[in-house]
């Protein structure tokens, strides 16, 4: 993985960047060499994709300047960058779905012929010899929504290169794929480097980063802490960069653990799904809570949909009070007294047009039919004592759950659960998008319910708060379990690592965090 | 304040009708007229209330128009083979609930877009229809009973303007303060955060469903009665589109989650009255689409127009 003696394509100074309420990017320095692959990584809201959208066009910084060849260069649009021959696949790929491969391939920029006329056979001919290079080995004119994921990201990346293409940015390009399409992916990456590509890769994960990337700039709170040669770099070290000193809070907290001597309430083994899920085995005692930490693709969603039964596994049991339990949907999943806080409160966990005593409700109807109607006094009295309990701030039960903010929101759907009297509490990201002061009272919440004896499963992007709240952490990474730890074991850098797609203990048995960063 | 303000707008639209209709035309104040009325808007009222329900959940039921057809026709020809009146009313109303379960499954279990599913069925039905008939209209001679379903009288009032202000109260009751009637609007407000709650979706809009078909099997018997014969081709056709008007002038959204019985209710007496406005004025048939077409865009505009003039406009939250 040598360079060559590196030219600068893009040298990027000083750039800044504030959004309201945030400084995304403070005086970042960021070149990029012809040739390499560069990776970019930081955690969630370094400033990574900031970046990378400034170079991209897509947005202007608020100070600083670009150079490219040696010349200084503004981007005002991304025809701008691309212009220059800057291209960015985007997580989230923008194709259209209904449009054949060929069609995408020349999205917003098709090709005409001397006489005006579409040059279909032509670019037939160059996207065909294209993408068979790339090994896509179906059909031009399938429409994309038909392909793979492996295969969509070919024709993103097919689509810029047929434009002028000296650089490919790609964020979290592995992310959707599996063991063998990245594989496939890497060989693809290698082949473009060698044919003089400069590659940028967002990513979280570290075999992209090992594997192919000969540098790594870490961004952490919109600054630049760090650059090294992948070569000369350890997985360890690659952490320490990315977290700084801010981890050492949040490990004070010591709990009891007396839950250890309790059952065992939820017992996951080696469920699999057809698409992600590999072999997923955790338990959770009755009075624990058991965090779920992972990147987006990592499977956490799917391993609480399985549990609710919205999902089918192609393999494994799931046991509960020891029994062998596979629910046919949510309402079996409630009646087993397993209950879930959908991930997207607006759109999958409340009814946000109706009142709050409906949403409240909503999951535990049954206990307030009455033989000639809805008992209202009786479901009225109960939502306001669970809105008591929980600390909710609302006018009248009567409006629209829709007016309550974030943290309120997510109290109503925690309500439902404990009206619907569930044991077993599957939180996905209870605390996205929803301040502090809301985020603590969950905290609380849900080590109190635990105290009483429930068994939580709680899903968190941001590390910090499972350390807080969780009692142990499994560790996930494209739908493998890579790590399993304890309270009294918790070491941020390994769950980082293990996040990241390191198995097992890298860092060794009993990690002193602080050695580590000293 | 909220339901007030609702009871008054409906109130209001049918109100002010009532009186620019009376003075347009004088004849329409007389008692006979006024039960002329009644009658005529009960057969796409009854329908409208059941659209309403299958609306409110998210759906919508294009099948209504000839279920009405297949069930005049089976009607009179069971009465020609002889079967007891409550075997006819029964069997008939039957085959409208298997056309409402149909409807129900290919929405709820194979995941059809209702509009699709109940296009279908439209298309069968009336075909069914006019197979088992060749064709042809069934002239029969009803006995008393089911007359009676038609020009029958109770305390002076018509016996169909009693069905629908009966199924109105029985619709209302159960959408307002039954389970049920909460799940539905739950579910037409958003499908997936009531299935995660653990609503019984499936089983709740194949309710709604067949509920609506039911209804536009009992507004098929009076019309056949009233008729005295089936009529596979011609009886229903378009009704599904007077109903879906009358639900939209009722303020409920096609979106579903949201509208009220009584608006549903109102909407098909708007209609009844213009339709006898119409014709005491000796409008054209032609022209009286069009007039119809204006006054259901009129009565759809009133709640944007009052966003516009910034007036809370709101008609969306009123469940029941």
């Amino acid at each position: 993985m040598e360079v060559q003696k590196p030219d600068v394509f893009i040298a990027m100074q000083g750039i800044s960047k504030a959004y309201p309420g945030v400084q995304a990017l403070s005086n970042v320095d960021f070149s990029i060499h012809s040739g390499e692959i560069l990776a970019l990584v930081g955690e969630n809201g370094a400033g990574k994709s900031t970046l990378m959208r400034i170079l991209a066009g897509a947005s202007r910084p608020d100070a600083g300047s670009i150079v490219a060849d040696g010349r200084e260069v503004t981007f005002d649009s991304t025809a701008a960058a691309h212009s220059l021959g800057i291209s960015t696949i985007y997580q989230e790929l923008m194709l259209i779905p209904d449009l054949s491969v060929l069609e995408n391939v020349y999205l917003g920029h098709l090709r005409e012929n001397r006489w005006g006329m579409l040059d279909w056979s032509g670019m037939r001919r160059d996207a065909g010899d294209l993408l068979s290079r790339l090994g896509y080995a179906g059909s031009l004119d399938t429409p994309v929504c038909e392909l793979s994921v492996a295969e969509q990201q070919l024709v993103e990346i097919a689509k810029a290169l047929t434009r002028k293409c000296r650089l490919l940015i790609m964020d979290e390009p592995t992310a959707p794929l599996n063991r063998e399409e990245v594989e496939h992916f890497f060989d693809i990456v290698r082949g473009l480097q060698a044919s003089g590509l400069s590659i940028v890769f967002i990513t979280h994960h570290l075999n992209e980063i090992f594997e192919i990337c000969h540098r790594v700039v870490v961004l952490r709170q919109g600054e630049r802490v760090g650059e090294a040669m992948v070569s000369e770099l350890s997985e360890s070290r690659l952490v320490e960069l990315m977290l700084g000193r801010t981890m050492a809070h949040g490990l004070q907290s010591k709990r009891s653990i007396a839950h250890l001597n309790a059952k065992i309430a939820l017992d996951v083994q080696a469920i699999s799904t057809p698409d992600l899920l590999k072999d997923v085995s955790f338990s959770v005692h009755k009075g624990e809570v058991v965090g779920l930490a992972g990147l987006m693709g990592s499977g956490r969603t799917e391993i609480l949909r399985v549990l609710y039964g919205v999902d089918k596994p192609s393999a494994g049991t799931i046991k509960i009070d020891g029994e062998p339990v596979m629910f046919s949907g949510p309402r079996e999943a409630l009646a087993g007294g397993v209950g879930l806080g959908p991930e997207d409160r607006k759109s999958e966990g409340l009814v946000l047009s109706m009142p709050i005593r409906f949403n409240a409700t909503l999951a535990s109807m049954d206990r307030y039919s009455g033989t000639f109607a809805i008992l209202k006094g009786k479901e009225a009295a109960r939502v306001k004592a669970l809105c008591e309990r929980l600390e909710v701030k609302y006018n009248s039960i009567e409006d629209s759950v829709g007016k309550l903010s974030g943290g309120n929101q997510q109290k109503i759907i925690l309500a439902r659960l404990l009206d619907a009297d569930v044991d077993i509490f599957l939180l996905d990201e209870p605390t996205r998008g929803i301040d502090i002061g809301a985020k603590e009272a969950i905290f609380e919440l849900v080590r109190e319910l635990a105290d009483k004896g429930a068994a939580v499963v709680f899903v968190s992007s941001v590390i910090e708060e499972l350390l807080r709240v969780c009692d142990s952490i499994v560790c996930l990474n494209l739908g493998r379990v890579t790590g399993v730890q304890q309270r009294e074991d918790f070491s941020m850098p390994q769950i980082m690592l293990n996040v990241m797609g390191s198995d097992s203990d890298t860092l060794g048995n009993s990690p002193d965090p602080a050695s580590l960063l000293a | 304040m909220k339901r007030l303000r609702f009871i008054d707008s409906n109130i209001l639209i049918l109100a002010s009708l009532f009186l620019i209709a009376g003075l347009v035309s004088p004849h329409f104040w007389t008692p006979e007229n006024l039960l002329n009325v009644a009658r005529a808007a009960s057969l796409i009222g009854i329908i409208a209330i059941g659209m309403n329900v299958v609306i409110i959940t998210g759906g919508i039921d294009l099948s209504v128009g000839s279920v009405v057809a297949l069930v005049g026709a089976l009607a009179a020809s069971f009465t020609i083979l002889g079967l007891p009146i409550y075997a006819t009313v029964f069997l008939t109303l039957a085959v409208a609930a298997l056309v409402g379960l149909v409807n129900g499954s290919m929405v709820a279990h194979l995941g059809f877009q209702p509009f699709v599913a109940t296009l279908v069925m439209m298309t069968i039905v009336r075909g069914v229809g006019l197979v088992y008939t060749d064709g042809q209209p069934i002239y029969v001679d009803y006995p008393p009973a089911i007359e009676f379903l038609s020009r029958g009288e109770l305390l002076g009032l018509p016996v169909p303007a009693i069905l629908f202000v009966l199924v109105t109260l029985v619709t209302w009751y159960v959408m307002r303060f039954r389970t049920i009637g909460r799940q539905m609007y739950t579910i037409g407000s958003n499908e997936r955060a009531a299935c995660l709650a653990g609503v019984p979706v499936r089983r709740t809009k194949l309710i709604a469903y067949v509920y609506c078909s039911v209804l536009a099997g009992l507004s098929g018997l009076i019309l056949t009665a009233r008729m005295g014969s089936g009529e596979p081709g011609q009886a229903g056709v378009l009704w599904e589109l007077d109903a879906i008007a009358a639900v939209v002038i009722g303020g409920t959204a096609l979106l579903g989650g949201r509208g009220s019985v009584w608006g549903a209710f109102v909407g098909a007496l708007v209609i009844g009255i213009l339709s006898n406005l119409f014709n005491l004025m000796g409008v054209d048939p032609e022209w009286q689409n069009v007039a119809k077409g204006a006054i259901i865009l009129l009565a759809v505009l009133v709640p944007v127009a009052r966003g516009w003039i910034g007036v809370n406009g709101d008609r969306g939250m009123r469940h029941g």
